[in-house]
């Protein structure tokens, strides 16, 4: 149970980096929003 | 305001760049859960699994395969762990040479070269280790999994803030509930530590194992290396070895399992089965805090700038070769000490003794290296 609420909280948060990536205007920040993307993407789907 | 504009398109080459990244590094991930290859010798007669001692750990991460070395004739049956902490390769590599390259002449073996085996499918968070080593043997390049001191965290996520040991109560800091080190007994329903540490208990009395070793390393600067650490009932046998080893210019302390400290291979398999335990210790830089660069040479050839420096400035108490610590000595150190510790047992045993053969001596493997004692 605790690994699904897990997971559901972090494609909520990838979910908000991504809006936020389009809508930033800053590449500095934009760089900062994909690296943080990264891990989370690989723990959505299982991998990491 | 355009459809694209440049902020948003930036955002879409950052995301395929993100998109390689994950790929990358997912691929990386993976590759930890593909199993080491171990290429079993002529002496191996059997191999059995963690699993037909225990089934709950079918289909786990934490089944690992056991080695049988029979030789038919009576004599002990003697145990050797490899890979209780799999960021040990030492350990592991002397249970995969001897799986590799031995032979019993009398009595027989048992060999389990990844106690741990959930551990070799993870690194430890923060400590830069490499993923795998490699080294080359009598015929090809092999490739081993340099893994984390403790089973994997997906196993039973997440740690509890204090580990308590079953059946002994003894508190320990949460990310020991992942050290089979601190396990033992173990329990049938326990954590997944637990039950690796249940059914190793459990093969060591259905096999009637008289004698059992659990090989480890330690960081440079930790007082217990190059030692020997057994149970009250193994000192008569460890003090016996000692001289042996010593007259072979490897020196070793004796350490005696401290009888309150609980879950250690040392205590728990001498109390609670008629085997006669045996922790062996060897240098690892890789562990150490006072490392530089941590990679698979470092792991390999034991060479580390940091503590030479150290040791040469002569102000820490620290085991560490000016030349460094290469694995063929540490591995050589674990089969000389095993084999100095059966020596004295035949001494002491005439009637059932144990023989190998196929080891090479301490100075052919250093002169050798590790891979001249894997096929
Ligand atoms: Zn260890």
């Amino acid at each position: 149970m605790l690994h699904w609420i897990y997971t559901a909280m972090a494609a909520w948060i990838a979910w908000l980096l991504l809006e936020e990536l389009f809508e930033e205007k800053s590449w500095r920040i934009q760089v900062s929003l994909v690296l943080i993307l990264i891990p989370l993407v690989l723990r959505i789907l299982q991998i990491k | 305001m355009p459809l694209f504009p440049i902020h948003r398109i930036r955002a879409l080459l950052l995301l395929a760049a993100a998109a390689a990244a994950c790929l990358y590094a997912g691929k990386e991930f993976r590759k930890m859960n593909a199993p080491d290859t171990i290429l079993p010798g002529q002496g191996v007669s059997r191999i059995r699994a963690l699993k037909d001692y225990f089934p709950n750990l079918e289909g786990t991460r934490s089944d690992s395969a056991v080695y049988f070395l029979e030789s038919g004739r009576p004599g002990p049956t003697v145990l050797v762990l490899g890979g209780t902490h799999p960021n040990e390769p030492a350990g592991f590599l002397a249970a995969v040479a001897l799986v590799e390259s031995l032979r019993v002449k009398a009595g027989r073996l048992i060999v389990v070269p990844q106690a741990c085996q959930s551990g070799f499918t993870c690194t430890d968070p923060l400590e830069g280790y490499p993923q795998s080593y490699s080294l080359r043997s009598r015929s090809r390049l092999r490739t081993f999994r340099f893994g984390s001191r403790a089973a994997n965290p997906v196993e039973d996520w997440p740690d509890p803030i204090i580990y308590r040991h079953f059946p002994s109560g003894q508190q320990l800091s949460g990310n020991e509930t992942r050290n089979l080190n601190r396990a033992y007994p173990g329990k049938s329903d326990g954590t997944t530590t637990e039950k690796t540490a249940f059914a190793i208990m459990k093969l060591i009395r259905d096999e009637k194992v008289n004698l059992a070793f659990d090989l480890h390393e330690a960081a440079p600067e930790i007082p217990i290396i190059n030692a020997i650490v057994t149970h009250e009932k193994g000192r008569e046998l460890a003090a016996g070895a000692l001289l042996g080893l010593e007259l072979e210019n490897l020196p070793y302390a004796l350490e005696l399992s401290p009888p309150n400290f609980h879950g250690l291979s040392h205590r728990e398999w001498g109390d609670g089965t008629p085997a006669i335990p045996f922790l062996l210790e060897t240098t690892n830089p890789v562990q150490g805090r006072l490392r530089g660069r941590t990679g698979a040479s470092l792991a390999v050839d034991g060479q580390d700038r940091q503590y030479r420096l150290a040791q040469e400035s002569g102000r820490m108490r620290i085991t560490y070769d000016a030349g460094g610590e290469p694995l063929a000595r540490r591995v050589g150190r674990h089969l000389r000490a095993i084999q100095a510790v059966l020596e004295t047992y035949n001494e002491l045993h005439p009637e059932g003794r144990v023989e190998l053969e196929g080891i090479p001596s301490y100075e052919e493997i250093i002169r050798n290296g590790v891979g001249s004692l894997l096929q």
